[in-house]
């Protein structure tokens, strides 16, 4: 095997001067040797620093010694030697253990985000205090109301009146701030609120069918307020919100997929949530002596209803599972001995039909 | 020979001089590995992706013919990231908490949330600034940076009160102000940087921007309250939107002339020890980046245009031919495919031609005055900084990880 030679720039590593050397490289060592300067490197101890051929940077593994050339041959004769000259420049060889790892990093922390974060939050949100509760959903009512347009708010004496017996029927047992408004809207739906406020929209009362489904779905928002959920799922999408808005960074499009997932992660409360507001549906409306299986009818025909959508439905998914298990609870429940009567009678009910009706106080 | 004259085969190097690669071969790869990986792995990879294209940066940069090398790792971006969520968690927590605690006076609430925040990110700058100072090697010295993050970040919040008090003026004196804190803690091995940047050098570059944007604004002023008088006439339905466009396109326009400026003024007010850097840089070598990224993404979208047009002549040509399910389920591939092409394409665009450009801009401008005074510079025992500011920075969104410079 014949001598390579050429000419490069040797740096002690200790200081940024250049001292001029030629080059020899011959049976795998590499030779540098200038003024006063000497050195007789192994191959296999070679390593190369990251740069644009043909400039190549190349010292001993364990030293911060290092030439600088610009020689294909003698470039292309060190790479043909040595086989580690390109180890620990790390990041190219190990992409696909990084990847693995990021991946499952990932999956992590997106798991964090599904699971952990609502365990968190059903720790949580027994410990926030009802003062602060209140003011969240004085809050929340002023921007929901924004967001509707803000909507009158109705409340003809005799259908407040009605309502008002209602909510004291329903809701015993509740924190006393428990807070009903109806509002005027041509969406059917209920909404629970941090702070034991419930908004009704009057096309729900416009839709239900008798004084019980209405009273039904009342109860089972009541269900929300006493298992706290709202406060709940408020810490739940901002916990959701920031884990996934800093795991996907500054990326192309993050905004969406950051929306997408909060959207796909918090949408309405979990199954389980609903079911137990549903169970005190059932309860509320059974020791009120009303139909406790309205609520039931009422969510098979929004569910067979596919034309109208109702917003209650997407709020409130699994309509056709929640109605069977309504009727199953209902039916076990104790009846009334004396049969069954409407929760309201008549002209209450009549008269919270209009609460919505042309003198509606601003 | 005179081995200072090999350094690159094409484009011989005098010394003194920082070049930087012209050729960019193998960024590409990196950048479609990058953003694809990243995609796929919900953007954790990002970190790894960012290492990469810094060392590509970093090695392609040659200072009087020795290429700088970035030492660091995807792995302490992704830990420091981890750190930066759970510090800034219950920083969050807190400011939220407070906006609800005071839902009366919001102005307040979001006024703390912002100083914090402001506070922070500056903080998140500067200690990423010295993540990357202390992995940045060039002939074997590390450079490093020492200071306070949150002196910086006070200093950077005086100053904003300042230029926000002097509607703007002193804004090159606070860019002044900020650079030679930035400098002055710099070192590069044992010998530290000075900078003598002065605001007083760019103010008249400033002006002018300056008195644009207050220009534009009495133009604007005037053009809505116009408006108001023309409301369903056609100048106010057609002419005065227009005209608006117009007079607001000058700000974003003369903002890189002022940059080039400040550039020059700054890096050749530059000291280590005897050595001076000199900077040549033009506005136009500012312009010339955004303008052929700008050429770029067009030639992308004509070319991604003409494509789909082609696709739905063949699809209308070939008729009844194929039945509609099998057409539906082609179109939609295509569809698919043509738009992963163009995010590919535009990310590819960004960072070679923009990225890149302004890169070499700087560079390729700034020269070394007295290079055999640079064999002063002796390597220093400091150890290497942590990565908690970069991943703040990302997680705050300031500069972010994928920031190349420095
Ligand atoms: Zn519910």
């Amino acid at each position: 095997m014949t001598a390579l030679t050429g000419a490069g720039r040797y740096f002690d590593g200790r200081t940024t001067r250049p001292v001029p050397v030629s080059l020899r490289l011959e049976a795998g060592r590499l030779e540098v040797s200038g003024p006063d300067l000497r050195r007789d490197w192994n191959g296999l101890d070679l390593r190369a620093e990251d740069a644009r051929p043909p400039l190549m940077r190349v010292g001993p593994a364990d030293t911060p010694e290092r030439v600088e050339f610009s020689d294909e041959a003698l470039a292309a004769a060190l790479e043909a030697l040595c086989p580690d000259l390109h180890a620990g420049a790390a990041t190219e060889g190990i992409t696909l253990k990084v990847t693995l790892w990021s991946m499952a990093a990932g999956i992590a922390l997106l798991g964090l985000a599904a699971f952990g974060v609502p365990v968190l939050a059903d720790a949580l949100a027994p410990l926030v205090p009802v003062a602060v509760e209140e003011r969240i959903g004085a809050a929340t009512e002023k921007q929901i109301g924004y967001l509707l347009g803000n909507p009158a708010a109705c409340s003809a004496p005799e259908g407040q009146a009605a309502l008002d017996r209602l909510v004291t029927e329903l809701g015993a047992g509740l924190p006393p701030g428990l807070h009903v408004s109806v509002r005027r809207s041509t969406t059917a739906n209920a909404l629970t609120l941090p702070g034991a406020r419930v908004i009704v929209l009057s096309d729900l009362i416009a839709q239900a069918q008798s004084p019980d489904e209405f009273a039904g779905v009342l109860a089972h928002e009541f269900g929300h307020v006493a298992a706290r959920d709202p406060t709940r799922a408020l810490i739940r999408s901002s916990g959701i919100a920031y884990l996934l808005g800093y795991l996907v960074g500054d990326l192309a499009g993050s905004a969406v997929i950051v929306a997408l997932g909060e959207t796909a992660l918090s949408a309405g409360y979990s199954r389980e949530a609903e079911r137990a507001a549903d169970a005190y549906s059932v309860a509320a409306m059974t020791r009120a002596g009303g139909d406790a299986s309205a609520l039931a009818i009422l969510l098979d025909r929004i569910a067979a209803d596919t034309g109208e959508d109702l917003a209650f439905m997407r709020s409130h998914p699994f309509t056709r599972d929640r109605a069977a298990a309504i009727r199953a609870l209902a039916a076990a429940a104790p009846q009334p001995l004396e049969g069954r009567r409407p929760i309201l009678d008549a002209p209450s009910w009549e008269a919270l039909k209009a609460i919505c009706a042309a003198p509606a106080s601003r | 020979m005179d081995v200072r004259n090999t350094v690159s085969a094409e484009r011989p190097e005098r010394g003194g001089e920082i070049a930087f690669d012209q050729s960019l071969a193998g960024l590409a790869g990196i950048v479609v590995k990058g953003f694809l990986l990243s995609l796929a792995t919900s953007g954790i990879y990002r970190f790894w992706y960012a290492t990469n294209l810094r060392r590509f940066f970093w090695s392609r940069t040659l200072v009087d013919g020795s290429p700088a090398a970035y030492t660091g790792r995807g792995e302490d971006l992704f830990v420091g990231f981890l750190v930066a969520i759970v510090v800034l968690a219950p920083i969050f927590a807190g400011l939220s908490a407070l906006s609800l605690l005071l839902p009366d006076s919001p102005v307040i609430a979001y006024g703390l949330g912002f100083v914090a925040l402001f506070l922070l990110g500056q903080f998140a700058l500067y200690r990423g600034r010295r993540y990357r100072a202390s992995r940045t090697l060039w002939r074997g010295i590390r450079l490093g940076q020492d200071g306070s993050g949150l002196v910086y970040a006070v200093l950077a919040a005086g100053w904003w009160i300042v230029v926000l008090a002097t509607f703007g003026l002193a804004f090159p004196f606070m860019r002044a102000a900020l650079e030679r804190y930035r400098i002055r803690h710099t070192l590069v091995g044992t010998s530290r940087m000075e900078s003598r940047a002065r605001g007083l050098a760019v103010l008249p570059s400033w002006l002018l921007i300056w008195a644009v944007v207050v220009g534009t604004v009495v133009a604007l002023t005037i053009l809505a309250m116009l408006g108001i008088h023309a409301r369903g006439s056609r100048l106010g339905e057609v002419v005065l939107p227009i005209l608006t466009i117009l007079v607001t396109l000058p700000v974003p326009a003369l903002y890189p002339f002022y940059r080039a400026r400040e550039t020059r003024a700054f890096l050749s007010a530059i000291r280590l020890g005897e050595v001076r850097l000199v900077s040549q840089m033009k506005a136009w070598d500012l312009y010339r980046p955004y303008l052929a990224y700008l050429v770029q993404c067009l030639k992308l979208g004509i070319l991604i245009t003409v494509a789909a047009a082609i696709v739905v002549v063949i699809m209308m040509v070939s008729g009844d031919a194929v039945a509609h399910s099998v057409r539906f389920a082609i179109g939609a591939v295509i569809v698919v495919a043509l738009y992963a092409w163009y995010l590919v394409s535009s990310v590819v665009l960004y960072v070679r031609v923009l990225k890149a450009g302004l890169w070499r801009a700087v560079a390729e401008t700034t020269r070394i005055s007295d290079v055999a005074a640079l064999a002063a510079i002796v390597a220093s025992a400091g150890g290497m900084s942590s990565s908690l500011g970069e991943g703040m920075a990302d997680a705050l969104d300031v500069g972010g990880v994928l920031d190349i410079g420095f």
